[in-house]
């Protein structure tokens, strides 16, 4: 299993337009919803937003990753969203968010998708890999991405 | 020089993983040998063991939450952050360390 296998088209976007952090939350989860990785759209958002309100998931460099792990997601997976226009977050860097990576994790044992999910965290980390993602304007530019890191 | 480090995060699916990454490349940048032990929702990874506590000069505990195991490291000089610390900049988190260490 590769990163570039969990891709999915109804997880990315790179126009949202959201309002707020509050709005943008609202619209992924329900994009999570709609894609069926999530069996329970209350339940998930009110997962996100509890975590949010632990520490804020802005890490710098205009990208949020909110996440949540909880029973009602049925498959891990993650969401690749631009947003039309930046919004404030709560970042580390104090600048706003413009890149929305949202992370589900279902509540098993199943570490071969939890390794995806964190293999994707730490390559946020990396500033090329990073700057490209947001750079990319098509699925298939991503895909290549993915696939470029895991050749390192 | 050798540290060891632990991280630790409340959902323990990117934080955690995020820290040590960031911990291990900023060691790696000032030569400063590191093993980074992650305790996230995948279970304990690369743990510290016996072996490297007796070894190591220092560590660094990175977590929002209460990490497993403590009591491993009384007796060796330990400094506490919070997870996003290293993820925002890991060389002063173990500038900061060996500063201490002197």
């Amino acid at each position: 299993m590769q990163m570039a296998d969990m891709i999915d088209e109804r997880l990315v976007a790179f126009d949202l337009d959201a309002k707020n952090k509050e709005d943008a939350i609202q619209k992924v989860c329900r994009m999570m919803y709609d894609a069926g990785k999530v069996t329970d759209y209350e339940a998930y958002m009110t997962g996100v937003k509890n975590r949010e309100k632990e520490f804020e998931t802005g890490m710098g460099n205009g990208i949020a990753i909110p996440h949540c792990k909880n029973d009602c997601v049925k498959d891990a997976a993650f969401s690749l969203i631009k947003l039309k226009e930046p919004i404030e977050w709560g970042s580390l860097d104090g600048e706003p968010v413009d890149y929305v990576i949202m992370l589900a994790a279902p509540n098993s044992s199943d570490n071969v998708h939890l390794s995806m999910l964190s293999k994707l965290a730490v390559s946020l980390m990396d500033d090329d890999f990073r700057d490209s993602l947001k750079d990319a304007t098509d699925v298939d530019q991503i895909i290549n991405i993915f696939q470029s890191r895991k050749e390192e | 020089m050798y540290l060891v480090a632990v991280c630790s995060c409340p959902v323990g699916i990117a934080h955690t993983y995020m820290a040590a990454a960031n911990l291990k490349k900023a060691a790696q940048q000032k030569g400063i040998e590191i093993k980074v032990e992650t305790q996230g929702a995948q279970g304990v990874e690369d743990e510290i063991t016996d072996e490297d506590l007796k070894r190591c000069d220092g560590c660094i505990i990175a977590s929002d939450v209460k990490i497993k195991n403590s009591s491993r490291f009384k007796d060796v000089p330990t400094m506490s952050f919070t997870v996003n610390e290293p993820i925002k900049d890991a060389e002063a988190v173990i500038n900061e360390l060996m500063e201490a260490l002197g």
